[in-house]
């Protein structure tokens, strides 16, 4: 029901259309019991067609008649002769076309045309091409066409290089087409694949494909399509599988490895550790939420009897954790030969590292092995870590370029640059060039980009928070990226109109973090900082606390200064065992004495600072 | 050769408050037409639409309007022997009427009355070695059926009885060049099956897959300056993008990437001040579909006097946290 009109009409008007569709109720109601009827009786003949083709020419949404005819053409060609069923299929194709041109956008008739192809003794694929051809010059972004034309390629093994062609002639004939780009994003990684490259398409084919959608846009600066299709030129594709960071500290007893991509440890994938290169046995692994969810970060605690007393209890059925004991009991009566012969450390309730020892991640998928990272863990050693790529270099937030590329796109910067002066109010043009001077070179362009963002704001206000956000993320990598963050223990953002924190994913041992006097309003994946002690998010505009949970070393947290309005917006709090000072005073919730009382009684162990003194 | 931006202008007539018991006397009328030209015609919709009716009126706090053992009746009706549910009385079973059936079923806690295991079964039928869902067994494929397989299966409590990990592998392999999902591997990205592919990556906890940011950016792009939302670029703003986009970029924690003020005007506009109901677009003819989606726009969009709504299920928020559905945000 889209697109038609409210037209007030004169009583005449009514009336005469009443009439019209008493009639063709009329037609329909008797139309639909006949062929329910006929149905009913097995009747799956010529009159079924016939019937039900009245009905679908003005609704070809009822699906249902489609799949009578389908049932009629399947039980039809168990008796006509070849040529007979080869015709009456033609014939449902000339019928099809009928009810497409009436509606073009029925799922139902596109399907049907892709059952009768596939059933027809003699299908002519170049005939439904030509179709498709027409029907897309109609309209160049109907996309129940555009799926059958894949249809129609798939099945007549047409070469993606003759359809690479294609989108070029429509591209060329409007650069306005969306659907043909998106059709080229497709068939470039088919055509000239390239597996070193971020996009996995050869470099060369990608500096083509840059050049036809500048073209693109210098012609109509103002259309979605070309902007999009050149961000994407510009991307780095998929960050590959590694291991950020590998983490042991034997005071807590626990393993943690994080990860350049999100995984999901138990069920193809596997993190053995080993120990003096002897698989550590029982080894658990959860994600900070402690569950067993896809996550880029995976703790293994060694002390399994604190790690059954902690609040997983809830979360995991007491089946599990029966299973678990079960294990644990055999464990505890088979590995006692099986330390002593490691020279573990021996203790009635606790599995200990070794007093010196080589340790060893690896993250297998069968027998594949993804990725690797190992430490010597000396006697002295409380904690170490040690990993494969976490030395934080500018490579994690910009990609190797060659100088072609480079090249290529400073060429592109000084033509958007050149747009840009021509059409001063033109957000794309300003978009770009941040996304460029992002990609070139991230810390010398650093204030100029952040010139540009204002101007954003400026232009596209209907889109400021996604540029505020945008502003903030950029902020954060151009700090990170010049932070050693391994051995950083204390990071400071403090004041810096941050809308939105990211990359917590790289902060696995950072213990203090300081980001008071921004504009933050949420902390998700706050719950990835696992060695953070003391967190700092005064004056910000919380709403809840959701990703502070599990946070097992958490001792002090301040959130005075946001939005936070009841007692309930507090709960993740009662999972960090750790927590021993908060500060909430300046939040709607600070001067209600009810919720002080919940509050009190939510977290008998920590000191709260409800006024501020 | 330059196109000007495809978008409407609000007439300056237009209604700027919410007309909430007008919308529950619309479809209360709608649903006593059953002899109605409209009403038949569109009797291939009409487990969606009551659907649609329904939860519009359960939003607006008057689901006791509708005769509720009617409804049920109907609906038992509708089950098929092979389990699944058609859209009426008489016509072929399809995934796309056994969520509707499953969700009326669910708003009057009426789930057990039907087979469940009949309906878990067929739907089980439907998963194919890709992961992905035909509709019936006729064979068309579509991310629109993996959403309503898996969102069928957590109404039930039952996900765990498809293949989820190759359900989520279908969805993740209709992502495209912009972040955004199509029907099928290779389609154009479409923010109705946006929806569907975030909100059934959401019912199984895989949202990962998703890269919020770049999507976050395609979906607060379909604002157009007369504050409504289009479904794809350069196309036409519409009330029920105010749900599929909505709904999205809720679920991947970006809904104020987008003036929340001037769609809330749009969608205002699109209400009829003589019947009740929404439109797609201010002056167009209204109808049940585009009435809910606009309660449930301005529900998100933190509309009070509409009652919360789950931006996965489109369903009130009041009656999913009484079930053990897990959804996951970003």
């Amino acid at each position: 029901m889209h697109g038609r009109l409210k037209v007030k009409s004169t009583e005449e008007q009514i009336e005469a259309k009443k009439k019209e569709r008493e009639k063709k109720l009329l037609l329909y109601n008797g139309a639909m019991s006949k062929i329910f009827l006929k149905k009913q009786n097995g009747e799956l003949d010529q009159e079924m067609l016939l019937l039900s083709g009245e009905v679908l020419v003005v609704n070809p949404d009822v699906y249902t008649l489609w799949n009578f005819r389908k049932e009629t053409f399947l039980e039809l060609s168990t008796c006509l002769p070849g040529e007979q069923l080869q015709r009456l299929y033609q014939s449902e194709l000339y019928f099809l076309e009928a009810c497409l041109k009436k509606n073009p956008k029925s799922y139902g008739s596109w399907h049907h045309r892709c059952f009768v192809m596939d059933h027809m003794p003699d299908p002519d694929w170049k005939r439904e091409l030509e179709l498709c051809n027409q029907f897309l010059q109609l309209d160049e972004r109907n996309f129940h066409c555009w799926d059958y034309r894949r249809f129609v390629v798939h099945s007549a093994k047409i070469p993606p290089e003759e359809e690479f062609e294609f989108s070029l002639r429509l591209i060329n004939n409007n650069f306005s087409n969306y659907s043909s780009w998106h059709y080229r994003s497709k068939l470039l990684p088919i055509l000239f694949p390239d597996a070193t490259q971020p996009m996995g398409v050869s470099e060369d084919a990608l500096l083509k494909e840059y050049e036809l959608v500048q073209n693109g846009f210098f012609t109509d600066p103002d259309d979605q399509s070309n902007w999009f299709y050149h961000r994407w030129l510009m991307g780095r594709g998929n960050q590959t599988l590694n291991i950020n960071c590998f983490y042991v500290s034997r005071e807590d007893n626990c393993v943690l490895v994080s990860f350049t991509k999100h995984i999901q440890i138990g069920k193809k994938t596997d993190l053995i550790l080993e120990c003096n290169e002897q698989t550590m046995p029982g080894t658990v692994w959860l994600n900070p939420n402690k569950t067993s969810q896809s996550s880029c970060l995976w703790i293994s605690f060694y002390n399994v009897f604190v790690w059954c007393n902690a609040q997983i209890v809830r979360q995991i059925s007491i089946r599990i954790i029966k299973i678990i004991i079960i294990i644990i009991i055999i464990m505890f009566i088979c590995s006692k030969r099986f330390c002593n012969d490691l020279n573990w450390q021996y203790r009635a309730d606790n599995l200990t590292f070794p007093k010196d020892c080589d340790l060893k991640v690896t993250l297998v998928q069968g027998s594949l092995e993804l990725c690797s990272s190992s430490l010597h863990l000396g006697e002295n050693d409380s904690s170490l870590s040690g990993s494969s790529v976490i030395s934080m270099d500018k490579s994690i937030f910009s990609q190797e370029m060659s100088p072609l590329k480079k090249d290529t796109l400073l060429q592109a910067m000084e033509s958007v640059l050149q747009l840009m002066e021509m059409e001063s109010d033109n957000k794309w043009t300003v978009l770009t060039v941040v996304l460029l001077m992002k990609a070139l070179d991230p810390d010398s362009y650093f204030d100029q980009i952040m010139c540009y963002l204002d101007k954003l704001e400026d232009l596209d206000g209907k889109r400021i928070h996604y540029y505020k956000d945008l502003r903030s993320k950029f902020i954060i990598e151009n700090i990170f990226a010049g932070t050693e963050l391994t051995n950083a223990s204390a990071i400071t953002l403090s004041g810096r109109s941050l809308t939105k924190m990211y990359h917590t994913e790289l902060l696995p041992l950072v213990t203090s973090l300081d980001l008071c006097d921004n504009l933050l309003r949420d902390v998700h994946e706050f719950n990835l900082l696992q060695n953070v002690k003391v967190l700092n998010l005064a004056n910000n505009k919380l709403e809840n606390c959701e990703g502070l949970q599990h946070l097992p070393k958490l001792e002090r947290l301040l959130l005075n200064g946001n939005n936070l309005t009841k007692s309930s917006d507090l709960l993740q709090l009662t999972t960090c065992a750790k927590l021993n000072f908060l500060d909430i005073s300046n939040n709607p919730l600070s001067c209600q004495e009810e919720e002080i009382q919940t509050i009190t009684a939510l977290l008998p162990n920590v000191s709260i600072c409800f006024k501020q003194q | 050769m330059g196109t000007s931006v495809k978008d409407i202008v609000i007439p300056s007539n237009a209604p700027k408050s919410l007309l909430l018991l007008k919308h529950a006397d619309y479809i209360v009328s709608y649903g006593e037409k059953k002899d109605d030209y409209e009403y038949v015609m569109t009797e291939y919709l009409r487990m969606n639409g009551m659907y649609w009716g329904l939860t519009s009126l359960a939003l607006v706090g008057h689901l006791d309007k509708m005769n509720r053992s009617e409804v049920i009746e109907f609906v038992l009706k509708c089950q098929q022997d092979c389990g699944g549910f058609s859209c009426s009385i008489g016509h072929d079973p399809h995934l796309l009427s056994t969520l509707s059936a499953i969700q009326i079923l669910t708003l009057y806690d009426a789930v057990e009355s039907v087979n469940t295991d009949a309906v878990v079964r067929w739907i089980k039928s439907l998963q194919q070695t890709d992961g992905s869902f035909y509709g019936d067994k006729w064979g068309e494929v579509d991310t629109r059926f993996s959403f309503c397989a898996v969102a069928c299966l957590a109404l039930l409590g039952r996900l765990d009885e498809i293949n989820v990990d190759k359900a989520v592998e279908f969805v993740v392999s209709c992502m495209n060049f912009d972040g955004a999902f199509g029907c099928r591997p290779g389609s154009e990205s479409h923010s109705g099956q946006v929806y569907c592919c975030v909100g059934m990556l959401s019912l199984a906890g895989r949202l990962h897959h998703v890269n919020a940011d770049q999507l976050g950016w395609w979906l607060c792009e379909r604002q157009l300056p007369s504050g409504g939302l289009n479904g794809r670029p350069e196309k036409l703003p519409d009330v029920c993008y105010s749900w599929w986009v909505l709904a999205s970029l809720k679920i991947i924690g970006r809904l104020h990437w987008i003036d929340k003020n001037k769609l809330v005007e749009f969608i205002l506009a699109c209400q009829d001040e003589e019947t009740g109901g929404f439109a797609d677009r201010p002056g167009d003819m209204v109808d049940p579909f585009h009435t809910l989606f606009g309660l449930a726009g301005l529900s998100l969009l933190g509309d009070t006097t509409v009652k919360a709504v789950n931006p996965v299920l489109c369903m009130p928020e009041e009656l999913l946290k009484k079930s053990k559905i897990q959804f996951q945000y970003l």
